[in-house]
């Protein structure tokens, strides 16, 4: 049964589709910092900034910070939302429980399916975060490089 | 194979299922039939444990339901207020998945499971496009396959031919008909009198939730004893059985007496030519309408209202 829950998530695209945004977000905020030199130079500015700012290989660490507190819960909540409410709103939700498949292993494998699904999501950030730190951190350095020509 | 006693359903003040007494027998063909909103779907709902009845005992297979429904469930097949699937699967995948839910055949057989399911539900050529770009009759057939992937010994099935065209219904029909000589009880739900006039064998009626009739189709449909006389000579026709003509509509006469042999010898023996006679017999729309009020989506008020009129689809 979690076989099939986790085959049902794997292939609606609405799950997908939240797990590229929720990687889109950080990267968009690096671009967007290698670009600007909005950001303070290092060493000054909140600690985290600063160490992010230094290293790309710590910038899965605030692309976390970015994701964790508000859009992986969004995330979460309208995946499992779908998961229950959507099944039982297309009907396709009676069908599973004349299968016959028991209440609770229904609710226990869509539980073991979402967590599944928010592991694959932090995983996923984390990887293209630092893929993307790494990627920009000459950018950034070249940020701070030329920050003294103009002091 | 499905047995009911005193089942009552009550939503809040509304009583939907009023002590509804089914008596399915193994190998039926019983169609279930009942205006609109009539409680038929509560009652299929209660039938396989998705909604609890307020008060009664259901009996499926021999089994208490919904107490052990989940031991009878695998060898049932149904269909249940229309199909639904995955519309981002094909068919096949949504089959699949159905499959592999709940107590799964074996896995090295679902393909072949899947592949006659869908070939006996008219689908075998079916190509992979996903289920949101069927049309109704291919949703409501994936539906059926659905419902016969484990070779069910019962088949519940609400409104079966919903969406479905002339030639579809009769496919269907006959599928039905097949399994059934094969040895699958099918109970059916429908407000469509022919479909059920044509495939069933046993027949029971629901209106406003209570079981008004449950009776072999063939007892139902009984000749009443009289006789129907279809001649060119009307007026002689009706002085040679002299008062035993009930009612006359043009060249049609209604004679009251069954014994249309007879019926027949007296009139050719006086010379009047006979086009057509035959025992008179109840259609199953004349005794549905004599046992069932309008359908409870019609709220016309309490005045006389023609009863055909509240038979819409739906």
């Amino acid at each position: 049964m979690i076989g099939v829950e986790l085959v049902k998530l794997a292939r609606r695209p609405r799950s997908w589709v939240s797990i590229l945004l929720l990687c889109a977000l950080p990267t968009l905020v690096a671009v967007f910092v290698a670009v600007t030199h909005l950001a303070p130079p290092p060493g000054q500015g909140p600690a985290l900034l600063s160490a992010v700012l230094s290293s790309g290989a710590l910038f899965p660490a605030a692309a976390l910070a970015i994701v964790l507190p508000v859009f992986l819960p969004v995330a979460v909540a309208v995946v499992a939302g779908d998961s229950i409410a959507g099944e039982a709103g297309s009907g396709t939700l009676r069908y599973l429980l004349a299968r016959p498949v028991g209440r609770t292993r229904l609710l226990v494998a869509k539980l073991v399916a979402l967590v599944v699904y928010t592991l694959a999501a932090v995983a996923l950030v984390t990887g293209t975060a630092y893929l993307t730190g790494i990627a920009f951190r000459g950018a950034a350095g070249r940020g701070h490089a030329q920050r003294p020509d103009h002091l | 194979m499905i047995v009911t006693r005193a089942l009552t359903k009550r939503y809040g003040r509304l009583l939907v299922v009023d002590q509804v007494d089914l008596d399915v027998r193994e190998g039926d063909r019983y169609g279930f039939l009942g205006p609109n909103g009539s409680g038929k779907t509560t009652v299929v709902r209660m039938l396989l444990g998705l909604v609890y009845a307020t008060s009664g005992e259901i009996t499926v297979m021999g089994r208490p339901v919904p107490k052990r429904v989940s031991e009878v469930l695998p060898s049932i097949g149904s269909l249940v207020e229309g199909p639904s699937a995955y519309g981002h699967l094909s068919g096949r995948a949504n089959l699949a998945l159905i499959d592999a839910a709940g107590k799964a055949g074996s896995r090295r057989t679902r393909r072949r499971r899947i592949g006659t399911a869908l070939e006996r539900a008219g689908l075998a050529g079916v190509d992979s496009r996903p289920v949101k770009r069927y049309s109704l009759g291919m949703r409501q057939r994936l539906g059926l396959a659905a419902a016969l992937l484990r070779s069910p010994r019962l088949l519940i099935l609400d409104e079966p031919t919903n969406g479905l065209d002339p030639q579809g219904i009769r496919e269907i029909r006959d599928l039905l008909a097949e399994l059934n000589a094969a040895g699958t009880t099918v109970f059916m739900s429908s407000h469509q009198l022919a479909e059920v006039e044509q495939l069933c064998t046993r027949v029971g009626i629901v209106d406003r939730g209570r079981l008004v009739k449950q009776d072999d189709l063939a007892a139902m449909r009984a000749p009443t004893g009289r006789a129907i006389v279809r001649t060119p000579d009307p007026d002689r026709a009706v002085a040679v059985l002299d008062g035993q003509v009930d009612h006359r509509d043009a060249d049609r006469l209604l004679v009251a007496d069954a014994d249309t042999a007879a019926i027949n010898a007296r009139l050719v023996a006086a010379g009047v030519r006979v086009s057509e006679i035959t025992a008179e017999r109840r259609s199953l729309e004349d005794v549905v309408l004599s046992v069932t009020g309008t359908g409870s989506d019609h709220f016309g008020g309490p005045g006389p209202v023609p009863r055909t009129e509240s038979r819409g689809t739906s």
